[in-house]
Formats: C-alpha cells, structure tokens, sequence
C-alpha cells in the first residue's frame, strides 16, 4: 500500500470519485457493501481498476465466543479473491450473540479466555484467506471489572500470537485513553511497531453526561487537534504509514475528505523528511 | 466471573431491551454509572440499524415523517434484530411488520410502499448476470416452445397492489407531486435492473400471470395458459418484449 492517505469510500461518493478521480494514494470500502454484488460490485471493480484497495471488515465478529460466521467468512473471501485488496482488515471487538448481528463494535473483556478465542478467529480467517489480516484496536465506553490485561498488551498480543499485522485507530487510541483515564502516548509507544501497517484517522464528539464527559467515536466530523498531534507523534516514531481518513456519518462533500487526507499527507511528508535527514 | 460466552449472552439481551442490572458488577464504576456507559452501545445499536432501514425505506420514512418511522424502526428492530453482518438484507420483514403495525394502520398503502422499496434494494444488489441471447432461442424449433422454461434475471421482481405504489414511489423523485396522485388504482410492476439502473414495467393481469408463472418455473405454455385465463394477451409480442428487455438469462428445453 502506498505510504500516502487515503479515504474510507461510502455510497454517497460512488459517483463523485469516480467522475473526478481525485489524487489520493488509495481507498478503503467496507466489506459488507459488496457481498451481494450488484451495483455496489460493479462500482467497486471500477474504482480498483483506479486506486489501491483496502478491505475494512466490520460483521467478522473476531471476539465472539463459539465458532465463527463461516458463511460469512466464506462471502469474504469470494470478495477477497474477486478483489484482490492490498490489505484486508477486521476489528478486535465482537457484533454477535445467539445469531443476532448487533451492527456495533462491543467491547471484549480483555482475559486470556477471550485472548484465546480472538487469536483462534484471526488465526482461522488468516488460513481461509491465505493472507495475513490487520486488526484494529477499538475505540470503547466501558471497561468490565474482570478484565486482567491493559487494553495495548491484549492488542499487541493478537499481533504476537497469530502474526497479523495492525490497523491503528489513532482516534480510537485517543478517544479510548479519555474514556478510561489512561495515556494515550503509553498506548501507542507499546504498539508492535513492525506491524503497523495501516493508520486509521477519524471525527469523534465529546458528550457531556452530567458531570461526566464521553468521548464518542462516531466518524461524523473532522479530525480535532488533539488527535492530529497523537498521529503526528505516532507517525514521527513509525515512519510513514499509509493513513486513512474514515468518515461514516453527516457524509459531507468529497473535497472536505480530499482536504482532510491532504492534511495527513503533509504530517506523512514531514515524517518522511524527517526520517531522510536522520538517514543522511 | 462470567465466562465470555454468558456476558456476551447478557449484554446482546440488554442491547436489544432486557434490563441491565445484571451487567452493573461486571462493568467499571467511576463518575458515570454502568447504564449511562451501556447506553451508548445501545444508541449505536438502535441508531445504526435505523439509518439502514431509513436508506432502504426512504420513501416509506417521506410518507410517515422522520419521528414515526424511528419509532415504528425501533419496534421492528426489538423484534426481528439482524441475523446476518450484511445491512442491505435486513429488512425483509418490515413490510410485513408494518401492515400488522396498529399506528401505521391509517396510511393503507405503507406496507406496500415498503414491499416496493425492498424490491427495488434487491435488485440493486442482486448479482450480475447476461441476458437470454435472443438468438438462442431463435434457434429452437417452433414446435418446442411450449416445452421452454426460463430463468429470471437475478435481480427481476414482481409486485401487485391495490394501490399506486409505482407513482407514490416516483412522486418522490425531484419534482414529483404526491397530491397529484388518485389513490384509488392499483398497480402491478416488473421491477428489476437495467443496464444501470432501477426499472419499473407495469402490467395488466393476464402480463403478470404470466411472468409470475414463467418465474415460479413454469412451461411456456401454461404460463400461456395462466395468463389466458386473466384475460386477452399477445404471448409472442410479450415474449420477444423481455428477450429484449433482458428479463431473462437462460431457458431450459423441458420437453
């Protein structure tokens, strides 16, 4: 994957990325979108032909306990093999119980029961896909009580464990560390930096509950300061990473996601130069 | 300590309506109680399946305004919850919900608006296909029609209603005029995929008998027969209308 931005592609830009063919370095679809196939395939094969793809999973479901959605999985990789993405990516989190699909990224508990039971499942989707997967850390508004591993061990761990490569969500990491008082800066420093192979960039909103602020990760806003300058440090330690910007909900106009990726660009642009001037 | 199976198990049951008290020792307190922190999950959860109905049931959510079709939303939600990660098949049971639905009662034709829409989100996602080479046929013996069989496009559809769904549905388009509309006709439709795009064929009676005979696997000839017995129809003019529209994408010789 180019070490460039790139940005999430959703319905609502289907025409206009594909009449205007902006300069970005690559796009990422959700998978889901493109299991039937249809129009949605039809536009996706011809962005591909354009750009290079990401495959961002969200119905996995990796953390669920019991076997997993092996239809699904099987839809996946007909889409995989069909597609032929630079990456493919999943979520450290579970949607399903009892045969409902909850349509959210829940939280695990991070045990060594659920440890096992997400390695398994990244373990199996790598052997049915034939390619190693990227997992990406949550963003998350609880914490259970008999969680025994620090949320950064428990992802480094997948990493360790099933050789998977790592999606990191910068916001998620920022809005996670506010909800639960810990240090974003620790987080990332204890990421498996070999394995970082894809950055994720995103809006969240901060609500106010009575006394009590929430950071909530919806995708529906620029990204804020605070989460440019963790991706900026993240970036100076990793190197350029390609980095995507993620936008699911109040969709504005393309070129607003065009400036954003711009953004991050110019923080990957100075990352490289740094990288050049240390080199030399 | 739950094992991951039983909290999953709890959780799933709170986010769909269960009451959460079992779940208040297993989750950290701090300044905001557990349900507060739970709730967001629950917000995602109803939120999200809501914009999925909302962008396959656009016309439906026009013609009871935003609030009552977030509450009718949340109701079918609570009831038939997704069983599968794809959005773009959840909901097909919500006409049906919708007619058994007591506030929606007042807006007869909703169910069948709802019928229409999902009809159309199946053919926007149903698989490509090419169609019937109208010189295949051609090369089959004249003598040997009544024995054909045909395969639908994927994406085909047929609807009948007591109401005008095609013209409310378009009323909906830019510029389109819902007034303008007598809702006391019927319609019944071909929906399916063009090259491009959504198609709406309308069809007198005997035009439907046939197509939802030759679609339920039936031989040409009592396709025929079915549509003969609805009224007047015109089986060669017919025929060579959905080789050209491409409503087909084989034939079997069943003879």
């Amino acid at each position: 994957m180019p070490k460039g931005a790139g940005i999430g592609w959703r319905h609502p830009h289907y025409q206009a990325l594909l009449e205007n063919r902006p300069d970005i370095a690559w796009i990422e679809v959700h998978s889901e979108n493109y299991l039937g196939g249809g129009r949605p395939l039809a536009y996706l094969e011809k962005a591909r032909a354009d750009y290079p793809l990401s495959l961002h999973g969200v119905g996995l479901s990796l953390g669920t306990d019991g076997p997993l959605d092996r239809t699904h999985l099987a839809r996946i990789k007909a889409l995989v093999d069909r597609i032929e993405p630079t990456l493919v990516s999943e979520h450290v989190s579970w949607s399903v119980t009892g045969g409902v699909y909850l349509n959210d990224l829940l939280p695990l508990p991070y045990t060594e029961e659920s440890l096992q039971v997400i390695c398994a499942h990244v373990q199996e989707t790598q052997d049915v896909l034939g390619r190693t997967i990227l997992v990406e850390n949550p963003s998350t508004y609880l914490q259970f009580t008999h969680s025994t591993i620090q949320e950064w061990e428990y992802v480094a761990a997948i990493v360790d464990r099933t050789g998977c490569g790592l999606l990191l969500d910068v916001n998620n990491v920022y809005v996670s560390a506010g909800n639960h008082g810990f240090d974003a800066r620790r987080y990332l420093e204890a990421m498996p930096a070999e394995a970082v192979q894809e950055i994720h960039l995103a809006g969240h909103t901060v609500r106010d509950l009575g006394g009590a602020t929430l950071r909530i990760d919806d995708h529906g806003s620029v990204v804020c300061d605070a989460v440019w300058e963790l991706y900026a440090s993240a970036v100076a330690r990793l190197g350029p990473v390609p980095t995507l910007i993620e936008w699911d909900s109040n969709l504005p106009e393309l070129p607003v996601l065009l400036a954003e990726a711009e953004k991050a660009d110019r923080i990957l642009g100075a990352a490289r130069e740094a990288r050049g001037a240390v080199a030399a | 300590m739950p094992s991951l199976h039983e909290l999953q198990a709890a959780i799933g049951a709170h986010l769909l309506g269960a009451d959460p008290a079992a779940l208040a020792p297993l989750i950290r307190a701090d300044a905001l109680p557990f349900h507060r922190r739970l709730q967001v999950y629950r917000n995602n959860t109803f939120g999200s399946l809501t914009e999925a109905l909302k962008d396959t049931f656009p016309v439906v959510c026009c013609l009871v305004d935003e609030r009552f079709f977030r509450y009718a939303a949340q109701e079918f939600i609570r009831r038939h919850p997704p069983q599968a990660p794809r959005l773009a098949e959840y909901g097909a049971l919500f006409a049906d919900f919708l007619a058994g639905f007591e506030p929606a009662r007042s807006v007869a034709y909703l169910p069948d608006v709802a019928r229409l829409e999902w009809a159309i989100n199946e053919a926007y996602h149903a698989a490509d296909a090419p169609a019937l080479d109208p010189a295949a046929i051609g090369a089959v013996p004249q003598g040997r029609y009544s024995g054909l069989t045909f395969i639908a496009h994927p994406s085909a559809r047929l609807i009948a209603s007591a109401f005008p769904v095609d013209r409310i549905w378009q009323a909906h388009r830019p510029g389109g005029d819902l007034a303008a509309i007598d809702l006391s006709s019927g319609c019944r439709l071909l929906v399916d995929r063009g090259a491009d795009e959504i198609r709406f064929l309308s069809l007198d009676d005997p035009h439907l008998a046939f197509l939802q005979a030759l679609f339920a696997g039936h031989m040409l000839q009592d396709a025929y027969a079915a549509a003969a017995v609805a009224g007047e129809f015109d089986l060669m003019k017919s025929l060579s209308l959905h080789l050209a529209r491409g409503s087909f994408t084989s034939f079997v010789d069943a003879s």
